[in-house]
């Protein structure tokens, strides 16, 4: 795959006067194997704003996770950065130092996971785990850590939070135990926060109250937020702008409306048409076929094969242009509305 | 009002220290071909009554009928032949595939016991052309599958045994949202084909309103609201649901 030698696009912001907090430009992330190493994302550029929400939408393999842990810098072993540059405020992530990269995980970018019960100590109480880290990153004192803690998990909606520091995590609800990982993770008020699918496991009533609750805390800490799902209803509500990926790649980002209103990818199309409801008897959206594995995706355009409007130039690999507002990478991109 | 499924003031405890309450008395009807959706969060008891349904969990209290007899009553000649009446379609298809067996005789490691070896064996091909699978992935094992393939392989060996009832318990929630209306279409489609008694358990409304025709919404083990899911879906009654339909993210039309 050559397409680390495409050019970079130009970051594209919805608010261009504003200073990118996170840029990720011409991202390569590739597995290293026996023979050669297999591409897992590609070329992949999207920066996040202050205070602005991206989505970042796309099939289970299409590459969103390990994006984010990229930005993290917590790629698991033998997979690796291998082009491109990851941003903070203006400032590389690619090849720091991990000491350096350990004092902004937590401070300046955060993290939240799908599950949080693997992300928390299962031993220890939740108040401990919440001071650990503001001591970790902060010069104060234990009892002020602990006010900050409390302070946060109120913020957070959970009742009684002084009592409930002394808590293990599966003392909590699913829900409840995701506010807990959010206040931890926003404990150090992060410039940045990476959300990965941290609703899917709840029901949905209790992923409307989270979904509020980050909307209210990125209004009042101005944070940039990207929220990674496979649900492009719920992106909808929150998202300012949504990039989506398919097969390591970035195939169309626009602003939220812009993207609803117009799709201009046929995946993007098909996201769409998949998670419309109808009336009893309707016959559900699909895309046909299902997402190639990494090592195995086509030379040309990625989506092809699953694509109804391939033409004799989808053979050869696509760029990302520019079309109206909004990115898309495709040769013959849908014209009018998602209804047709 | 007789059904071919039928639960009568059905109460499951289950025991411990406190004595969880899953299921608190409910009682419902289905009628011969017809869906019926159970809705709720989770905790709510609908996998519960999924699986006293299957014979997979005794009731506590009340009766569970099916085409008239009480299954929890049944000697064993009708135990056995419980399993060519009522199959199910699990919601995680990388759980309820044995992995170490190929597709096909997953497909008929039920149905060869019923019908005899060589007639469950030519049923195979048949059954992966009806669910969309190439004939050739009969020799595949369930790893080599991607989670919607493995889906149809499921369903496949559940239609294998023609029963008359299907119990889907969130057949579509372990799958990516462009694979959900391949495997429900297919549900649509085999159910129409075969004339099937559906239950379907789910927690997304939206599915529910297109896939079936009545709805109970559970909450906390019992039933606070039953009707046509396209009613309820525009204008619920009980506050649950209100909350339900509310909390549901919409694509924008």
């Amino acid at each position: 795959m050559n397409s680390n030698l495409l050019p970079e696009l130009p970051a594209r912001s919805a608010n261009p006067g504003r200073v990118g907090a996170l840029e990720i430009a011409g991202l390569c992330i590739s597995r290293r194997e026996r023979r050669q190493p297999i591409s897992l994302v590609t070329d992949l550029s999207l920066s996040v704003a202050d205070g602005e929400i991206v989505g970042l939408v796309g099939e289970s393999g299409s590459g969103k996770s390990l994006t984010a842990l990229a930005c993290m810098g917590l790629l698991p072993r033998g997979v690796a950065i291998t082009a491109g540059d990851v941003r903070l405020g203006g400032i590389s992530l690619v090849g720091m130092e991990r000491k350096k990269l350990r004092v902004l995980r937590g401070s300046s970018i955060s993290m939240i996971f799908q599950d949080p019960l693997a992300s928390l100590d299962p031993c220890a109480r939740i108040g401990s785990q919440m001071v650990e880290t503001i001591l970790a990153h902060k010069d104060i004192s234990a009892a002020e850590a602990r006010k900050d803690a409390v302070e946060l998990l109120d913020r957070a909606g959970i009742p009684r939070a002084a009592e409930r520091m002394r808590c293990y995590p599966h003392e909590f609800s699913g829900g409840m135990r995701q506010r807990v990982m959010i206040a931890a993770a926003l404990v150090l008020k992060p410039r940045v926060l990476i959300a990965d699918e941290p609703t899917t496991a709840l029901d949905v009533t209790t992923q409307a109250g989270i979904v509020e609750l980050v909307l209210e805390l990125r209004r009042e800490l101005d944070m940039a937020v990207i929220w990674i799902s496979h649900d492009l209803g719920l992106v909808g509500q929150l998202a300012d702008r949504v990039a989506v990926m398919y097969a390591g790649e970035v195939v169309e980002v626009a602003d939220v409306q812009h993207l609803f209103a117009v799709p201009r990818h046929p995946y993007t199309h098909g996201l769409i048409r998949s998670g419309r409801r109808g009336e009893f008897g309707a016959r559900f959206g699909f895309i046909r076929g299902s997402v190639a594995e990494p090592g195995h995706w086509p030379g040309g355009c990625r989506f092809a094969p699953r694509c109804d409007r391939v033409l004799a130039g989808c053979d050869r690999h696509p760029e990302l242009a520019l079309l109206d507002k909004a990115g898309v990478r495709c040769i013959n991109p849908m014209t009018g509305g998602s209804g047709q | 009002m007789t059904g071919v499924i039928e639960m009568e003031a059905v109460t499951k405890v289950y025991r411990g220290r406190a004595g969880t309450t899953a299921v608190d008395g409910i009682s419902f009807v289905v009628g011969e071909g017809e869906t019926l959706g159970i809705v709720g969060e989770s905790g709510s008891g609908k996998t519960t009554v999924a699986r006293m349904l299957l014979r997979l969990t005794r009731p506590t209290s009340g009766r569970v009928l099916v085409g008239g007899s009480d299954i929890w009553q049944a000697n064993r000649a009708e135990r056995k032949r419980l399993p060519r009446i009522v199959q199910a379609v699990f919601q995680d298809p990388f759980a309820s595939l044995d992995p170490r067996m190929r597709v096909g005789p997953c497909i008929c490691e039920g149905s060869c016991r019923v019908f005899g070896r060589k007639e469950a064996a030519a049923d195979v091909d048949r059954l992966l052309d009806l669910v969309g699978i190439p004939r050739r992935y009969a020799d595949y094992y369930p790893h080599e599958l991607s989670g919607g393939q493995r889906q149809r392989v499921a369903i496949a060996r559940a239609i294998a045994m023609r029963p008359t009832i299907l119990v889907a318990d969130e057949p579509v929630s372990a799958l990516d949202v462009s694979m959900q209306g391949q495997v429900l279409n297919l549900l649509t489609d085999l159910r129409a084909e075969f004339q099937l008694t559906c239950v379907f358990i789910s927690h997304d409304l939206g599915i529910v309103r297109q896939f079936c025709e009545r709805v109970l919404v559970m909450q906390r083990g019992k039933v606070v609201e039953e009707g046509d899911p396209g009613e309820i879906f525009l204008a619920a009654r009980h506050p649950y649901t209100q909350s339900l339909v509310a909390a549901i993210p919409r694509i924008p039309a």
